[in-house]
């Protein structure tokens, strides 16, 4: 994590080849309300957060012209993620969350996360980077701690949530 | 639509003089707007009067907000109750000018006194406008034969509890002179005398919507051809950026705290922001003729107002929806080659929602696509620019169509919960991305505004046709001659060394066409003058070159295959004198350069007679405020 002033360390850690390491920053150099932003939304290690910008992953990213199966896909998604974050349970830090809840919650996001890519013709490198910047905006070591086959895209068995809902 | 046709070809059709298909015919193709060229471009914002730097910093992601600066306390503390301005803390957040009390007074002919009486939104929306007129090439002989109209959006409210008058009154300054140096109206007016321009000259409050409003209308009568260009554009100026007036929490003032998230489900406002811009506007029949640089087009505008179903409101989804509709019809616009949309930004979360929506309602019955347009608005990065918000996303707009850029929403991250986007036209770009092609047609855009009581506008913009480049054998036997004119002989030299990198950076087929833009299209009549004649360019070169190592010589020099002049006049922006008739090469630039006002364009084929942009004139601004600046550690000894 760079704690500034500025975001230099983090930029330049971010260049490193194979990097499977989260790398947060706190401030930026050119944006005096990052650490505003950070301070109010609380978007490291948050399981809450990570649910609300997939949602925000659906929202941000264009649709090419593709198959109805897949428009209709990406509505499904955003009303699942809506129906998650009705709850009120959601826990908005992994310390002290339940364990089994935040592995589902974070199964889930990043599932969600790669089948609104797919659906909408991302290729699988814009996705695993796109996933990539999220770890570095959550701290969150999403591909890590699921064992995310980034080649196939897919989470492994061993690593499945159990409580995906 | 031009009514008075509409109406002559229903009572030919009644009367049974013309045939019912080619009444429709006709009807359909008068409701279909011009298309109209954007020429140039100018503006003053935070830190700049560039705005490609203003685009450079968008499209990055780069956020423009922050407190409002020391200086800009000191320059009204003054004026007001101690409490009000005190610790920096004070100052308000949002995107504020550093710079507002300074001027060019020489340059646009006034005194150093009148500059100090006229309001810093008139001294800066002359500036901003210079920019623009200079952007289009409009100086000089760029205007001859124009009947060129100047349209600004400009809104009063803000200023009616401290105005500059106001608190200039209160620090001792002339009545009389403060008065008229402050009447907002005569802003218009003002620019059309620096550059002599002759089509009308309005300054237009419509709250929000104001330079849209006054781009619309520049776009109305340039449409019916009552005139031939147009600057229009306008401001947003807050004389007192402190928190008191922009308290945190009210109307769309985000808390102290707050980061604006439009879009987002915590859009909790945002912060004000000033801009001053202009654009200018051409046919795109006449720009290309005339051999304009064209930044881009727009195909279509289109107005709609709540009141006429009896409602006041400020935003009403069915109005807007309407508006957005009559646009996209009106420039024959698929709707799915749009791929930006830029949206009004004022950061209430129920007026966005509302206003969104009928956005979204337009566009979609036309279509049942979701998600292929990206929308956005400049508020989270510039902060609300109020009147001038319509002109500031023109330019960005034009310039994201150029690059062929979608710009990001700074800070989004999550969706609002008042409006389904998922489920809409819409797409909400959280990073800076490529605008990809349509599938078929060319990249559109889309710009929105609302004003207070319900009036939309809805402009549609395409990019600039593709510019054709001279052969090699057209530029080969092109005139030489290039002017360069400063304020003072600092700013011939700055001017220079500029534009000598232009012409050594510039592909040798264009150099005549930036010998032509330097004579004919610079600004017109300004003091410290130089003329280079060349045989080709290098010796063109050489001949810049010898003229920056003397630039504080008056008189003749030369070299091989170059001779150059220099000189100055007396004469400011509003001298109006008579051009000398059609004189030779040598004899024009003898004459320019001691101080007589001559034409140049007669010297140029017309295959040269093509617009290229040099280097902007540099501003010489001098302190122009009529009250004691007073800085914080003085307050215990003068109040």
């Amino acid at each position: 994590m760079d704690v500034g002033p500025g975001d230099a360390e983090a930029r330049l850690l971010r260049r490193a080849p194979g990097r499977d390491v989260p790398v947060g920053s706190w401030d930026s150099a050119t944006d005096r309300l990052r650490v505003r932003d950070h301070l109010n939304r609380h978007p490291f290690y948050n399981p809450r957060y990570l649910v609300e910008r997939t949602l925000g992953e659906l929202a941000s990213t264009r649709r090419t012209p593709r198959t109805a199966d897949d428009h209709a896909r990406v509505t499904e998604l955003a009303r699942s993620l809506r129906t998650v974050l009705r709850r009120t349970d959601l826990p908005t830090s992994v310390v002290r969350a339940d364990t089994e809840q935040v592995s589902a919650l974070i199964g889930d996001a990043v599932s969600t996360w790669i089948e609104n890519g797919r659906s909408k013709g991302h290729s699988p490198a814009e996705i695993v980077a796109s996933i990539a910047a999220l770890e570095d905006e959550t701290l969150l070591p999403l591909r890590r701690s699921l064992g995310l086959d980034t080649d196939r895209l897919e989470i492994t068995e061993r690593n499945r949530p159990r409580h995906a809902s | 639509m031009r009514h008075d046709i509409s109406a002559l070809v229903l009572r030919e059709l009644e009367a049974g003089t013309i045939e019912r298909g080619a009444a429709v015919r006709l009807l359909k193709q008068l409701s279909q707007k011009t298309p109209i060229a954007i020429v140039g471009m100018g503006a003053i914002a935070r830190d700049t009067d560039d705005y490609r730097a203003v685009w450079r910093r968008y499209r990055a992601g780069e956020s423009f907000i922050g407190r409002a600066s020391q200086q800009r306390g000191d320059l009204i503390r003054s004026a007001l109750p101690a409490p009000l301005v005190g610790a920096p803390e004070q100052m308000a957040k949002g995107n504020f000018l550093d710079d507002i009390d300074t001027f060019d007074h020489d340059l646009f002919g006034y005194s150093a006194d009148e500059a100090r009486n006229l309001s810093p939104h008139a001294r800066l929306a002359l500036m901003a406008a210079f920019r623009a007129v200079e952007d289009a090439g409009l100086g000089a002989e760029g205007d001859a034969a124009h009947t060129t109209g100047v349209f600004v959006g400009n809104n009063f409210v803000r200023d009616q509890i401290f105005s500059y008058i106001n608190m200039a009154l209160r620090q001792g300054g002339d009545p009389e002179e403060l008065l008229f140096g402050n009447w907002t109206s005569g802003i218009a007016t003002r620019i059309s005398r620096a550059f002599d321009f002759r089509g009308p000259s309005q300054v237009i409050d419509g709250a929000c919507a104001s330079s849209t409003i006054a781009i619309v209308n520049a776009c109305n009568q340039l449409h019916e051809g009552s005139i031939d260009a147009a600057i229009t554009g306008g401001l947003y100026l807050d004389m007192t950026p402190i928190t008191t007036f922009n308290q945190p929490g009210v109307f769309a003032t985000a808390t102290e705290d707050a980061v604006p998230k439009l879009y987002g489900r915590d859009n909790v406002g945002g912060f004000g922001g000033e801009y001053l811009g202009f654009v200018a506007l051409k046919t795109l029949e006449r720009a290309t003729a005339d051999g304009d640089r064209i930044h881009g087009v727009v195909h279509g505008w289109s107005e709609s107002n709540a009141g006429a179903n009896g409602g006041f409101d400020q935003t009403s989804p069915d109005s807007a929806a309407a508006a957005v509709r009559d646009a996209l019809k009106a420039s024959r616009t698929d709707v799915h080659d749009l791929g930006l949309v830029f949206a009004e930004g004022f950061a209430q979360p129920i007026e966005e929602a509302l206003e969104t929506d009928g956005i979204a309602k337009g566009i979609a019955s036309l279509t049942d696509r979701r998600q292929f347009a990206a929308i956005t608005t400049a508020s989270p990065a510039m902060g609300y620019m109020q009147s001038a918000i319509g002109v500031a996303q023109l330019q960005l707009m034009v310039q994201a169509l150029g690059d062929e850029v979608i710009p990001p929403t700074l800070y989004f991250d999550s969706p609002t919960e008042l409006v389904d986007l998922v489920d809409s036209p819409f797409y909400v770009p959280a990073q800076p991305q490529d605008w990809p092609p349509p599938e078929s047609g060319e990249r559109r855009g889309l710009l929105y505004s609302n004003a207070y009581g319900g009036f939309y506008l809805t402009l549609v913009v395409g990019p600039a046709p593709t510019a054709a480049v001279p052969s090699t054998a057209e530029s080969a036997d092109a005139t030489l001659l290039m002017v360069v004119t400063g304020s003072s002989v600092e700013g011939l030299r700055t001017k220079l060394a500029a534009d000598l990198e232009i012409v050594r950076d510039a592909d040798p087929r264009r150099v005549a066409e930036l010998c032509y833009s330097s004579a004919v299209r610079r600004p017109a009549q300004v003091e410290h003058r130089v003329v280079v004649v060349a045989d080709d360019v290098a010796a063109l070169v050489d001949g810049l070159v010898t003229a920056l190592e003397t630039a504080d010589h008056d008189g003749s020099r030369s070299g091989a295959g170059w001779r150059l002049w220099s000189g100055h006049g007396r004469s400011t922006m509003t001298t109006r004198t008579s051009p000398t008739g059609d004189l030779g090469t040598h004899e024009a630039a003898e004459r320019f350069c001691r101080g007589e006002h001559v034409r140049f364009g007669h010297l140029f084929a017309p295959v040269q007679r093509r617009f290229a942009p040099l280097s902007p004139h540099p501003f010489q601004r001098t302190r122009a405020w009529a009250m004691p600046e007073l800085r914080l550690d003085q307050i215990g000894e003068d109040q």
